[in-house]
């Protein structure tokens, strides 16, 4: 049996725990990541890529200002990972937009932003556009777009490159990627924790920070968190490589920087299942050709699904263990739009520092019966 | 073209097929996969990659890696090995990305 002692650990080596302990590393902690198979689900290699504010906590305040505040340190976070890595992320955040081609969705959304902006006021700016105000700027769009809304926070990344950055940040930072290492048992042992795996490697941490996407709540559980996750399932498209063309970025419909057009923004509730489905593919294939027509000969050529990783209510969480001092959940759906405010402000709350940012709307007492 | 020596022929008495790669006529025989007769023709490089340039040509011949890319019959992006060559077909050899236009009206 091989024993290790290390000071902080975290568990999941995607976007949310990538960022996390970079974020813990810049504030001079030793990091080590535990990552589990390379056949577990990640949310983090099959994305859309969004840095995303429209719409996110409408109806919840402290989610829509904590996405306010992540979009805003955007520029200077894919700044930051371009001179440390040298790998440019591609953020391209001039604003996106939401299209609709079914007016009940299309009305339901613009009562959406008009609750965000009361939550936001000076800080979020949208527009609503009917369809032909849309053709009018816009004079390829087809006829079955019946609306928009438009959002100048909004924007994209190349979400591979994202991953690629951080993983390289991560080790420059001085910290220690363990991949292959799925965690089957969480022990508080004193002031410490044991981490196990199923083939009885054994590792002791002053601190854990539980970052394990859909594998959060089994690890959770065992360290009396309460909070349980689920999977949702979305499914993309991505075309042949075209010169750049698409006039704007959506949250459905995006030129990535490479030269396809990836066409998503589906969701289905499915158990662990990350296969793609015909139904589903064509949908994507229609609402694409419904926006451009001139799309309609452009090649398919790849489509693929991966599993979001949702909690009860949709928003993030941000938990400290109510039994175990320096034992940390952390888990949302928009990982990638968060990633930058992650990075910034969780280690400061992890260490409990005067700067902390107040996550009180964000714990897991909401889920406590 | 000079046909390459890399591929020798079974005997055949399938009919023959002419169609033009980069504007110089080839002869194939009925049934050939396109991208088998455009490297029997003699071509090398058949596609330059879209970001790098680099020069590339048909190599898994199932449908997979995707370096097999022309354009046939202006068509551009099309995977070779997946199409049956026909008589008259213009085959070019893939130049990069796409042109499409989604910004201004027609
Ligand atoms: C189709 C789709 C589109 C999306 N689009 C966007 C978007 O446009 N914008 C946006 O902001 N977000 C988007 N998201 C959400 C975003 O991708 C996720 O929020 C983010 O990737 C979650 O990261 P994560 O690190 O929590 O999870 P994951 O990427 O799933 O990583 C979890 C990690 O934990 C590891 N792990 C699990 N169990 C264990 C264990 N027991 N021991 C050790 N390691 C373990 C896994 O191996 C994995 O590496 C999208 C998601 C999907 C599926
Ligand atoms: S040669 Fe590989 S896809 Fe055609």
């Amino acid at each position: 049996m091989k024993f290790c002692q290390l000071d902080t650990v975290v568990i999941g080596g995607g976007i949310v725990g990538l960022s996390t302990a970079i974020g813990l590393l810049q504030a001079g902690l030793e990091v080590t990541i535990l990552d589990g198979a390379d056949s577990d689900l990640r949310a983090s290699h099959g994305n859309f890529g969004l840095i995303w504010l429209q719409g996110k906590g409408a109806q919840y305040g402290a989610y829509a200002k904590w996405t306010s505040k992540a979009v805003n340190l955007w520029p200077e976070f894919a700044k930051l990972l371009n001179e440390e890595t040298g790998v440019d992320v591609s953020l391209r955040q001039q604003g996106g937009y939401e299209l609709f081609t079914d007016e009940g969705e299309f009305s339901r959304f613009a009562n959406e932003l008009s609750d965000q902006q009361k939550i936001l006021g000076a800080d979020f700016e949208y527009e609503i556009m009917n369809g032909s105000s849309m053709r009018k700027k816009f004079p390829k769009i087809g006829p079955g777009l019946v609306g928009a809304t438009f959002s100048p926070h909004c924007g994209d990344v190349n979400p591979l490159k994202l991953l690629t950055a951080m993983r390289i940040y991560f080790s420059k930072l001085g910290g220690r990627l363990i991949s292959e290492f799925k965690v089957s048992h969480l022990l508080p042992f004193a002031d410490e924790f044991i981490i196990k795996s199923p083939n009885n490697s054994q590792i002791i941490a002053n601190r854990v920070v539980l970052c394990a996407g859909l594998g959060t709540t089994e690890l959770g559980k065992q360290l009396g968190f309460k909070t349980e996750v689920h999977s949702q399932r979305g499914q993309l498209l991505i075309t042949e490589k075209i010169l750049p063309t698409l006039p704007f970025t959506s949250s459905t419909l995006r030129q990535v920087d490479e030269g396809g057009i990836q066409v998503g923004g589906t969701n289905e509730v499915v158990q662990y299942d990350d296969r793609e489905t015909v139904k589903i593919t064509a949908k994507l294939a229609h609402h694409a050709v419904t926006i451009f027509p001139s799309l309609k000969d452009v090649k398919i050529i790849r489509s693929w699904a991966a599993l979001r990783v949702q909690t009860p209510d949709g928003y993030p969480v941000y938990a400290k263990s109510p039994l175990h001092k320096n034992a940390f959940l952390i888990t949302c759906h928009s990982g990638v739009t968060l990633a930058a405010v992650h990075t910034d402000c969780l280690a400061s709350w992890i260490l409990d520092k005067n700067n902390a940012p107040d996550l009180g709307g964000l714990d897991e007492t909401r889920f406590a019966l | 073209m000079k046909q390459d020596l890399r591929f020798s022929r079974y005997a055949s008495n399938l009919e023959d097929i002419s169609f033009t790669y980069n504007g110089e006529k080839c002869t194939a025989k009925a049934g050939d996969n396109l991208a088998t007769a455009v490297l029997a023709a003699g071509a090398i490089a058949t596609r330059i990659t879209t970001i790098f340039a680099d020069e590339r040509a048909p190599y898994c011949m199932m449908g997979s890696c995707f370096e097999c890319l022309m354009i046939v019959n202006g068509i551009p992006n099309c995977q070779t090995c997946m199409i049956e060559v026909k008589n008259g077909m213009i085959v070019e050899s893939g130049f990069g990305k796409r042109k499409l236009d989604l910004e201004v009206a027609s």
